[in-house]
């Protein structure tokens, strides 16, 4: 395995046309944890990670891996590997044949290729043309041709669109592995609670900006608690919140939902005035609400994703 | 550039297109051999034993060249639509090199087509002149000649191919304008303007295969032909690597 080494973005900003999917980002990926590039649909997610790759020309701004372009490296399959929407197969070819046709491209023996498709998984399906795989399926022969060169980067985008729960599980594991063995691994995704358990650090832009990179645990914390709360006497206990500093919304009839108090606080509070309380849930969906603040509500709602790039 | 021309060949060679363009190619042939011996003699047509009519047997190997055409174009634009471009140029870069490697990869394989498509002519042509009592040898004492101009046109036209894929990255479209560029454009330039058609790929490829003068104007000597015809396919390669190709693969 060659090192990871960082991914540095700096200023890029691409048009199409009359869009503008990437819109003067900067932002760095370090190597030995796996950082979560996240976005709405459309935010520029899939452009940023093909500039990276050199398969879109930014309009201004440098992309490098390890401070080098990608076009410039000259075995890039033993630095980075890549998993792309869609994956790139031709559907009338075989696993097999697809993993050992990128071995050749990359100069590496095609002796690797039955490792691999242990390693995803793939080992009964090998010899099935890819055009008749699943989606989960090719999501993980995109892993598998990622690992071809058995690079210290590794970029995927999307990795766990169309993966069932166990799908999921097997893919965070997968990220915690490659992450452990000291590679930079850039996973980006619309959907978050799959990203929530397996990142360390995350990068979110909105309408190809930079809105936030952190650490995840320091997102998670600067969200603050949330309490679900269902009471009949929901106007006195949001009076009664807010006079704490709290910030208590009424979401349905008996429905609050409280920023910035404990469910103890809230119990609290509501002991104090008398007021009943028939539910009282800690809302543990953090880093989905975070990112909704981030974002707005209105851009994360998934909308069809548009044809051509996003 | 070895490894990237051997992947290149196992592109080509693990899809099934591959095959059945073979067989076309091949049906195509034979139907051609057929034809020239069964209409050969009739219609105003020279008889069998002419040496205008044996030359045009053998000369059925080189017909059916939109296959190989067609398989170069196919195996240029099938990166873009089916999207393995993302792949190939990940490992690949510098897209030159890859069209470069198709470049020298297609021909190889369509040697193949034109190697079966020479035994299955000389195998049908000889038998079916045999059986109607025709010595071949000596009605055209140039039939190997023959043979080996067709082996080398069907050879070269998938190098065209992949340079009209090079230029049009949409699959269709690349596959509609060369068909309709052989058939149709250069079919007639070579046929009404013989001054000009001699100096198209299709006017090369005529000289190559030991083609009739038309009206009176020479074709290309045999060297020039094949030379020119590879520099046709070279220049459009190289001229959609350094423009098509190099557009952004979102």
């Amino acid at each position: 395995m060659s090192d990871g080494v960082p991914l540095t973005v700096e200023g890029v900003s691409k048009r199409f046309g009359d869009v503008r999917a990437v819109d003067d980002l900067s932002f760095t990926v370090a190597p030995g944890r796996v950082t979560g590039f996240l976005g709405p649909n459309g935010a520029g997610k899939t452009t940023m990670m093909r500039i990276l790759l050199g398969l879109v020309r930014p309009d201004t701004g440098t992309a490098t891996v390890g401070a080098v372009p990608y076009a410039q490296l000259t075995r890039p399959l033993r630095v980075v590997g890549a998993a792309l929407e869609g994956g790139g197969f031709h559907p009338g070819r075989t696993a097999r044949h697809h993993l050992a046709i990128v071995a050749r491209e990359a100069g590496m023996p095609t002796s690797g290729v039955d490792a691999l498709l242990d390693r995803v998984g793939l080992t009964d399906a090998a010899d099935r043309r890819v055009g008749g795989f699943s989606h989960g399926m090719r999501q993980r022969l995109g892993l598998a041709t990622a690992l071809v060169g058995d690079p210290g980067v590794v970029l995927l985008d999307e990795p766990a669109n169309g993966l069932d729960p166990a799908g999921i599980a097997w893919l965070r594991q997968f990220l915690r592995w490659m992450a452990g063995d000291g590679r930079t691994v850039l996973v980006s995704s619309h959907q978050l609670a799959e990203v929530a358990q397996g990142a360390d650090d995350v990068v979110i832009i909105d309408h190809g900006r930079l809105v936030r990179q952190q650490p995840l645990a320091d997102l998670l914390a600067s969200s603050g608690p949330r309490v679900q709360v269902g009471s009949p006497d929901t106007d006195r206990l949001a009076a009664e919140l807010v006079s704490r500093g709290a910030t208590a919304t009424v979401v349905g009839p008996a429905e609050l939902r409280v920023e910035g108090a404990t469910a103890a606080e809230v119990g609290e509070a509501a002991a104090r005035i008398g007021a009943v309380l028939h539910r009282l849930v800690d809302d543990h969906s953090g880093l989905e609400q975070a990112f909704l603040d981030l974002v707005g509500p209105d851009s994360a709602v998934s909308e069809p994703r548009p044809e051509g790039p996003s | 550039m070895t490894c990237l021309v051997r992947a290149e060949l196992a592109k080509v060679m693990t899809t099934r297109l591959v095959w059945g363009l073979l067989l076309g190619y091949l049906g195509f042939v034979a139907l051609n051999i057929v034809i020239a011996v069964f209409t050969a003699g009739t219609q105003g047509l020279p008889p069998l034993d002419s040496q205008q009519s044996v030359r045009g047997v053998f000369a059925s190997a080189g017909t059916g060249t939109v296959f190989s055409l067609v398989l170069g174009v196919i195996a240029m634009t099938g990166e873009f639509r089916h999207g393995t471009a993302s792949t190939t140029f990940l490992a690949v870069p510098r897209r030159g090199r890859v069209v470069a490697a198709k470049a020298m990869a297609l021909p190889v394989v369509t040697l193949g087509y034109a190697a079966a498509g020479v035994t299955v002519t000389a195998g049908l042509g000889y038998g079916l002149l045999a059986a109607k009592g025709v010595d071949a040898g000596a009605a055209d004492p140039q039939i190997q000649r023959v043979l080996a101009g067709a082996m080398a046109t069907v050879a070269l036209y998938s190098l065209l191919g992949v340079g009209f894929g090079a230029l049009i990255r949409n699959q269709i479209a690349a596959v509609v304008v060369a068909l309709l560029w052989v058939m149709l454009v250069e079919s007639g330039l070579v046929a009404f303007l013989p001054e000009v058609g001699r100096w198209t790929p299709g006017g090369a490829a005529s000289a190559m295969t030991l083609g009739e003068p038309v009206r009176g104007v020479d074709l290309l000597p045999v060297w020039a032909g094949a030379l020119l015809f590879v520099a046709y396919g070279v220049a459009l390669a190289a001229f959609g690597a350094r423009s098509t190709v190099r557009r952004d693969i979102t």
